[in-house]
């Protein structure tokens, strides 16, 4: 069995199942909502309480679900060879997924596509995590409160651009030479490489530049 | 300058690699190129030499040739040359030995004829011409007396230099024959003019005495292309030769085609002294024979080279690249498992990432349920205490069960990582048949767990014994129908080993089978469905933790597989 | 049981100020902040007996927190709060001066008894 295919169906089993819990949690909390609503007479004191705990408990069993879907869809992610996506789509997702890492360091990612559907054909899971590497990088790179704009646009030769680009010039706390010889950089590249695409870095505003190429079905 | 820049980047073209290495045309371009560049280095001398050698040897043998032939024009000429300078000067003596009445007289030019001829062959007639032009006497088969020669070019010719040599000519006579004629000046008196005529006979007997095979032909003819001499080939003498080459005193060889389209090899000599030419014709093929057959050796043993040369490097490239190929597929296989472990981790990181993620509004609803059970709880005379109790602890229940399904999650997503721990075998298999659960209750297969009572604990990793676990699990209900039973049971082997039988009532394995079934990429299922590599990882893992796996298994009974585990970790194992 | 200053530090508001209320249900005093700066400035005012302190927080972490603690206030216990599987991070932390760590959803039962041992200590 494929490993990522394992880790995709682990994943998949194991959302599916949290989704079902937190059903459970949002159906418990309703039924008390419905006995608090039926006390009517004042006989019980904590009926706002009550009320405003149990509102809290919905909101955050919408967020746990939120972020079971977001994997779940992330799990099924198609592990074939070749899949055409829209890429604004998959980087959307990948900063849903990213964002308590992006949180706990205190950037924040903004997907900015050129144009809203922009199709790439390639490697599914290679792209999502080519996308997953740049955004841990540049989260190490960057200083706190900085936003990354995630601009994505086709070029003239046909081929798909991801530019990442900080808001201050200011915000890196490596030097390029330093970027350059990480080990996470060297990963990126060869994930890039995998899937005949290349990863740039420059020391102006568009930090980081993936240049995607499209593969065919042969 | 720029031959050598054009070589040098012909070279560089040829030895470059291409970039794509994914491509699968990049050995056979390489191959070709290497082959190329060998047959280059190797054959070009090679021709080179052979095309050295082939003209060095055309002319070393053309001379070898030649020069016979040279010597051979050259002394015929000369012998000619001595026969006709020998009759003039025979004339010439008989011209300045006798007196003009001497001569005059018939009886006494006949005596002098007859002893001409007895000594010296080749005379047909001699006679005395007055300084008119006129014939005075005359010795020989004819009767020319009283005939006047004032106005034939000759006389005129013989009174201007002295002496007269002529082409060959028929004149009176009706065969051909050499006209000689010295003009004789007394200290008194009128000047006379002895005329001689000598067949050519002798002419034919000096070419003949050359010892020419029946392929040559030798002969004389004059400047304007008329045959002097009989020749074999080219007509009789008188008849017109058309191949009349360049002016050369010294003897000279050319190579024409000659009027009946052979190829000939001509060697000539101009004579100094005289209008004639002598030719000796040989054809070039039979000149030649020595260098055809040399010709034909070189050329065979270039071809014979080449062809070695062809086959050796073809087999030699191909025998390299064979290997360079294998090595390089090797490299990429092993790369392709690094990457998929970095893809692994990266993949691990992310979901791990996420899974915090739902952490913390478990967090929070735990703490909102926990507040509002303790409020039920703390107050006293709380109204339908049971009713809210029972859902508060349905959630705080749920949040449970998400803790130990992100806990399996996070455990699966950070197995990369090491991380050896003292654990229950019996809890690890009972959370990875969980994965398993609802693919058993869907295809009706019975799992049966029977945990040894009181197993005792092992150190190692969590995730990776999850892996090994379901690998196999996996494996038994790929191997069953519907229907079938897998039973899961552990024991304790000795005091250092555990062990765990996945036993199941699948359509088992030959032997043949068992005995790669740890191999990577070796696999029974249908070419497409998965690469192989579960349980070449499976057993690959359990080494990593120190432990073995057994398998047995009968074709149409079912597997067991055996996996032992130490209940010490040790460091020495490796990563 | 109880009587103590537990100062609770976590991001998450939420679990932050239920958690206090329940502990404050349990007799204890309670101090609240949502990250390390506020932390560390109300562990100079409201001197807490011990520090519940989330290790997953943005800006300043709780392991660089943590390192503040014991330079400004050495011999605070701190219960420091890991995400499930986090137990490395939890050692580390120990390592550098916690006095144990728990792992979130917590057992509330469980947290009292740790309070309880660490004050004790």
């Amino acid at each position: 069995m494929k490993e990522t295919l394992f880790m995709g169906k682990i994943t998949a089993t194991a959302t599916h199942e949290l989704k079902n819990v937190l059903a459970i949690i949002r159906e418990s909390g309703g039924l008390m909502q419905d006995f608090l609503d039926m006390v009517n007479d004042g006989s019980f004191k904590y009926k706002e309480k009550f009320g405003g705990i149990l509102s809290k408990v919905e909101d955050q069993v919408r967020r746990g679900d939120e972020i079971s879907t977001q994997l779940n869809r992330f799990a099924h992610t198609p592990d074939s060879d070749f899949t055409s996506e829209n890429v604004p789509e998959v980087i959307d997702q990948v900063i849903a997924l990213t964002q308590r890492i992006a949180r706990s360091r205190e950037v924040s990612f903004v997907n900015r596509p050129h144009q809203s559907m922009l199709t790439l054909t390639c490697e599914p899971v290679k792209l999502r995590m080519l996308l997953f590497q740049s955004m841990e990088l540049l989260m190490k790179n960057a200083k706190r409160g900085e936003r990354i704009e995630i601009r994505s646009r086709l070029n003239e030769n046909k081929k798909t651009f991801i530019e990442f680009c900080m808001e201050s010039d200011s915000g890196r706390n490596q030097s390029l030479d330093d970027l350059e010889t990480s080990g996470e950089w060297k990963e990126l590249v060869a994930t890039a490489g995998a899937i005949n695409s290349k990863a740039g870095l420059s020391s102006d505003s568009g930090i980081l530049t993936l240049e995607l190429v499209n593969m065919d079905y042969k | 300058m720029n031959l050598m820049q054009s070589i040098s980047q012909i070279f560089s073209r040829l030895t470059e690699v291409p970039d794509q290495e994914n491509s699968p045309f990049r050995y056979k371009i390489v191959r070709r190129n290497v082959a190329i560049l060998m047959l280059l280095i190797t054959l070009a001398p090679l021709s080179l030499m052979t095309i050295i050698n082939y003209y060095e040897y055309r002319s070393v043998l053309r001379d070898e040739i030649v020069r016979p032939q040279r010597v051979l024009v050259n002394k015929a000429k000369h012998s000619i040359e001595l026969f006709l300078a020998n009759r003039l000067a025979t004339v010439n003596f008989i011209a300045s030995a006798y007196s003009y009445d001497e001569l005059a007289d018939e009886s006494n030019l006949n005596r002098i004829f007859r002893v001409l001829k007895r000594e010296f062959e080749g005379f047909v007639d001699l006679g005395l011409i007055d300084s008119a032009g006129f014939q005075v006497s005359y010795a020989g088969p004819y009767s020319l007396k009283g005939k006047d020669y004032s106005e034939q070019s000759w006389f005129e010719n013989v009174q201007v230099n002295g002496a007269y040599v002529s082409e060959v000519f028929k004149g009176y006579r009706r065969f051909p024959h050499i006209a000689l004629a010295v003009h004789h000046l007394p200290e008194n008196g009128k000047p006379w003019v002895v005329r001689a005529t000598i067949n050519t006979a002798k002419l034919d007997e000096l070419i003949a005495s050359m010892g020419l095979d029946a392929e040559s032909d030798a002969f004389l003819v004059n400047r304007e292309g008329v045959l002097q001499t009989n020749s074999k080939y080219y007509g009789q003498a008188l008849d017109r030769c058309p191949c009349i080459p360049s002016v050369s005193y010294e003897p000279t060889v050319v190579e024409r085609v000659d009027p009946r389209g052979r190829s000939v090899m001509v060697t000539y000599c101009y004579f100094p002294n005289a209008d004639f030419i002598f030719m000796l014709i040989k054809p070039q093929a039979q000149v030649m024979k020595a260098w055809y057959t040399l010709k034909a050796d070189l050329f065979i043993v270039f071809a014979i080279s080449v062809g070695l040369i062809v086959a050796v490097v073809l087999r030699l490239t191909k025998s390299m690249f064979d290997k360079m190929k294998e090595a390089d597929d090797k490299r990429a296989l092993a790369l392709k498992e690094m990457e998929h472990s970095h893809k692994l981790s990266s993949i691990g990181r992310l979901a791990a990432g996420v899974a915090h993620e739902i952490n913390n509004p478990l967090a929070v609803i735990n703490e909102k349920a926990g507040l509002m059970k303790d409020l039920i709880e703390f107050t006293p005379g709380f109204p339908d205490k049971d009713r809210f109790l029972g859902p508060v602890g349905a959630i705080i229940g749920s949040v449970e069960r998400c803790r130990t399904i992100t806990h399996r999650l996070l455990g699966f997503a950070r197995r990369m990582d090491v991380e050896i721990q003292v654990l229950d075998v019996n809890d690890v298999i009972k959370e990875t048949v969980g994965f398993l659960e609802k693919e058993a209750l869907y295809r009706n297969i019975k799992l049966n767990l029977n945990f040894a009572r009181e197993l005792p604990k092992i150190e190692s990793d969590r995730g990776q014994l999850q892996q090994v676990f379901l690998n196999v699990l996996n494996n038994a209900f790929q191997a069953m129908e519907d229907g079938g039973t897998v039973s899961v049971a552990t024991f304790e082997r000795d005091e250092a080993t555990i062990g765990v039988t996945i036993q199941d009532t699948g359509h088992g394995m030959s032997e043949d089978t068992m005995k790669h079934i740890f191999e990577p990429f070796f696999t029974t299922k249908a070419s497409g469905k998965g690469t192989g590599l579960g349980l070449s990882i499976t057993y690959g893992l359990v080494k990593r933790l120190g432990g073995d796996v057994e398998v047995q298994s009968k074709v149409g009974k079912g597997t067991r597989f055996t996996v032992y585990l130490p209940r010490k970790h040790q460091d020495s194992q490796g990563s | 049981m109880g009587g103590f200053k537990v100062m609770l530090v976590d991001d998450e508001q939420e679990f932050a100020t239920t958690l206090a209320e329940r502990l404050r249900m349990r007799g204890m005093e309670t101090v609240t902040a949502f990250d390390g700066e506020q932390a560390l400035r109300a562990l100079a005012k409201d001197k807490p007996d011990v520090v519940i302190l989330d290790i997953m927080m943005p800006g300043m972490s709780g392991l660089q927190v943590l390192g503040k603690i014991t330079e400004i206030a050495p011999g605070t216990p701190v219960i420091l709060l890991t995400g499930i599987g986090s137990t490395t991070e939890g050692i580390a932390g120990m390592k550098i001066g916690a006095y144990d760590y728990l792992m979130k959803p917590l057992q509330i039962e469980e947290l009292m008894d740790k309070i309880t041992a660490a004050v004790k200590k």
